[in-house]
């Protein structure tokens, strides 16, 4: 092999070792964003504990809980934005990426539903109002840190 | 074919053993590549669907909040099935890395050139 050849297999091996590092079918880790979305599950858990233990029972009480709700809403508004910006190599890739803001934004859906209903007609514990809300933003934990240790 | 007029669930255990059937029954085909990620959701799904009946029977809730809290488990399960086309592009997206990383190390190992920065990252060196 020549010198020309050998610059050529290289640049060829070169440029397919660099494709497949990229995000092709799903976005990078981005541990920031990762960070983030867990603080704001968590925050859905504990109000989610807190209904289940009767502290919303009485719709009277949900005027007290708007900036609970608020708080969580806006740092869900947060990761979605930051989870929309993520870098991507192709339509998979970019597909992965908007699923992942669907999922912080069906996180957030659920949170205004519970307020909804807390608002309307008070969150009565084990009637199983709370689990749609910890389905959804468990996904949306899961989709933003699914690249970890990979 | 499940006779719905007969329905009678019980238990947390009978519902989820039907609702696994019936998706099994629009495909298998799905539902076995799918049933690890969905299982737990079914469940979960299930649990709370009995306590919104039980509640409902009791009349703890009126019909109007049970109504709000089941859609909210459907917009919930419209999500878990988006999730599971989600997963199958992470596994994608891992196993190209895992096939790479492999070939990357293969490489440098014998030429000492890294092709592969964010896959093959030496003792000593940074992911770009």
């Amino acid at each position: 092999m020549n010198l020309a050849q050998a610059i050529r297999t290289v640049g060829v091996a070169g440029l397919a070792l660099a494709l497949s590092a990229c995000a092709l079918f799903a976005p990078p880790y981005d541990a920031t964003l990762d960070e983030k979305t867990t603080s704001a599950y968590e925050s859905v858990a504990k109000l989610a504990a807190q209904a289940e233990m009767g502290l919303y029972q009485d719709k009277a009480s949900y005027p007290a809980t708007v900036d609970t709700y608020a708080t969580i809403q806006g740092a869900l508004a947060v990761v979605a934005v930051r989870a929309a910006s993520a870098p991507v190599a192709g339509k998979r890739a970019e597909q992965a990426r908007d699923m992942t803001v669907g999922f912080i934004k069906g996180c957030s859906a659920q949170v205004s539903g519970l307020a909804k209903l807390h608002q309307t007609y008070g969150v009565v514990p084990n009637t199983g109002a709370t689990q749609a809300m910890m389905v959804s933003c468990d996904q949306a934990a899961k989709a933003v840190g699914a690249m970890k240790n990979n | 074919m499940l006779d719905f007029a007969n329905l009678r669930i019980d238990n947390v255990d009978q519902l989820v053993s039907t609702l696994e059937d019936e998706l099994g029954g629009v495909s298998t085909q799905w539902w076995n590549a799918n049933k690890s990620v969905v299982a737990g959701y079914l469940r979960s799904l299930a649990e709370a669907t009995l306590q919104t009946q039980v509640a409902l029977t009791n009349q703890q809730i009126p019909a109007e909040a049970a109504d709000m809290i089941m859609r909210n488990q459907q917009l919930a399960f419209n999500q878990t099935l988006q999730f599971t086309k989600f997963m199958t592009l992470v596994l994608a997206q891992q196993l190209l890395d895992a096939t790479f990383r492999v070939i990357g190390w293969v490489i440098y190992n014998k030429t000492g050139v890294n092709l592969a920065p964010s896959l093959v990252q030496p003792a000593g060196t940074a992911a770009s």
